[in-house]
């Protein structure tokens, strides 16, 4: 039981950052790997907000899903829409050169010490033998809510349904009438928004320094993957499904191979379904 | 009166110009026909009014706005809507969001959405079906309905029977057919059966190499002799 709630604590810091690669994916194909890069931004930025500045965690966390928006969109003004139009590889590939950019950035900004939010010191609470502390209670609530307002955006709202027909046939978008830059704009500023809030969550969690890129991105790529590319509420199952995997890594082998476990899933996925859990099947043209 | 009107009008796609000097004019409630071999320009001369297709030269006009400075959003919000021959519906979504997402901007769109269902009522029994699942001529029946949701005033479709069994062809032409006629909407098509969309457009244009080789009634152009040498471009 201790196990599932460490699973779902680590479900709810990867899935806003998941469903935010995934929403990328769907609108411009290919798989943005600075996602950890734009998650350490967004831990980078609450910390600024929170410890420095003495603001509390969750304007700390506002901000970070402020600077994160920005931070994606101005990479995606500058880096990746002169080279819309070019495979998925070629921006993968520029994805990781951006990755470490920002990294270098973060580490020439702060060093390379680690550092952490200013919060006050709380018990944990304690049901049924359970010791969970209310950081992670938080974590998990806060997590779940935004991805599923994420989802009920997506779902429901005008706004959603244009961000779903443009990612589906942009071409058809526009001869229908959508404003499809600003469609894409919204997109990329709600993921940005999701890396920022993923970047707070993961500091609640875990220790906040420029390592946190790699370590985040691959179970955050997995995350998505798993649940199936363009599928947001697959990237949050696929964000439990890690999260698990990497809790019963470490109950049953070592914390060491925890972060093996991001490609492992990956394999296996591309393997048994490479359409993830919720993914549509497409035909390769 | 005229609502589309196109003078001297020509386009292409970067690469020199494929539809060399055409003038059509498409009132309310008319339906046009352009036929002709294939490689005649017939597609682009539809895409380069939806903004597809660059226009290089000529004017191109809509109630009397110039629409060759606006981009392909622009032209389907001023009344010139484009329905693809292919990939014209959103797979991904369903009947009904692919209707409501087609009438973006507008306030209505719940009375549009009925009276759109109203004019092609099939559409009832698969609403809240994926698109990307329904039959070929269930997706052509909606992309018109999507079409239809942004209110336009021409409607530019592009073969609209490809991949159709051949009742379904005559269904298609004759829902197309009625629309012109009740909702007062000037209808431009490209179609591949020549002859069934002859009868029922009220003019026709035959194009060949991008230029019009003959032009008037419908009716009278179906019946002329030389009409399968003309459809097949050997009288170019």
């Amino acid at each position: 039981m201790q196990m599932l709630v460490n699973a779902l604590a680590t479900a709810a810091i990867l899935a806003p950052a998941a469903v935010a690669f995934t929403l990328i994916f769907t609108l411009f194909r290919y798989a943005n790997f600075a996602a950890g890069g734009f998650v350490t931004v967004g831990a980078f930025a609450a910390w600024t907000l929170n410890a420095p500045l003495g603001l509390p965690l969750w304007a700390g966390g506002v901000g970070a899903m402020g600077v994160c928006a920005g931070a994606v969109a101005l990479s995606d003004r500058v880096v990746f829409r002169p080279l819309r139009g070019r495979g998925g590889g070629t921006l993968l590939l520029v994805s990781i050169a951006l990755s470490f950019v920002i990294e270098n950035i973060i580490r020439f900004g702060y060093g390379a010490q680690v550092k952490g939010f200013d919060l006050p010191l709380t018990g944990p609470l304690v049901f049924a033998g359970l010791r969970v502390p209310k950081e992670t209670l938080a974590v998990i609530a806060i997590s779940l809510v935004a991805t599923l307002a994420v989802g009920a955006l997506l779902a429901f709202t005008p706004i959603g349904r244009a961000v779903r027909a443009v990612a589906d046939n942009p071409s058809l978008a526009n001869v229908r009438g959508l404003p499809v830059p600003g469609v894409e704009a919204f997109g990329v500023i709600v993921a940005g928004a999701l890396f920022g809030l993923s970047g707070t969550l993961v500091g609640v969690d875990l220790a906040i320094d420029p390592n946190l890129n790699w370590a985040i991105a691959i179970p955050v790529i997995a995350a998505a993957i798993v649940g199936g590319l363009g599928s947001p509420l697959g990237a949050a199952i696929g964000a439990i499904v890690i999260g698990l995997a990497e809790e019963l890594t470490a109950a049953y082998f070592t914390p060491t191979y925890k972060g093996a476990v991001g490609f492992v899933v990956i394999a296996l996925v591309l393997l048994l379904r490479p359409q993830g859990l919720l993914g549509l099947k497409v035909d390769r043209k | 009166m005229t609502l589309l009107r196109l003078h001297n009008l020509r386009a292409g796609y970067g690469g020199g110009d494929i539809v060399h000097g055409v003038d059509l004019e498409v009132a309310p409630g008319e339906m046009v026909a352009l036929v002709g071999p294939n490689g005649a320009g017939k597609s682009t001369l539809l895409k380069s009014i939806a903004g597809v297709a660059n226009v290089t030269g000529g004017t191109l006009t809509l109630d009397g706005t110039d629409l060759v400075p606006l981009p392909p959003a622009g032209r389907a919000q001023a009344g010139a809507v484009f329905m693809p021959q292919e990939r014209n519906v959103f797979r991904t979504l369903t009947v009904a969001e692919n209707l409501q997402v087609s009438a973006w901007g507008r306030k209505d769109i719940a009375r549009r959405q009925e009276e759109v269902t109203t004019l092609l009522p099939t559409m009832s029994a698969y609403m809240h079906k994926r698109a990307g699942g329904l039959s070929g001529g269930q997706r052509q029946m909606v992309g018109l309905g999507m079409a239809l949701m942004a209110r336009p005033r021409v409607l530019l479709v592009d073969e609209p029977t490809a991949g159709l069994s051949p009742l379904l062809v005559g269904e298609m032409l004759d829902v197309l057919r009625q629309l012109a006629a009740v909702a007062a909407l000037g209808i431009l098509i490209v179609e591949q059966n020549a002859r069934a969309a002859l009868e029922r457009a009220d003019r026709a244009l035959v194009l060949v190499d991008g230029r019009v080789v003959r032009s008037g009634s419908a009716a009278a152009l179906a019946q002329e002799p030389d009409f399968g040498a003309l459809f097949f471009g050997e009288a170019a």
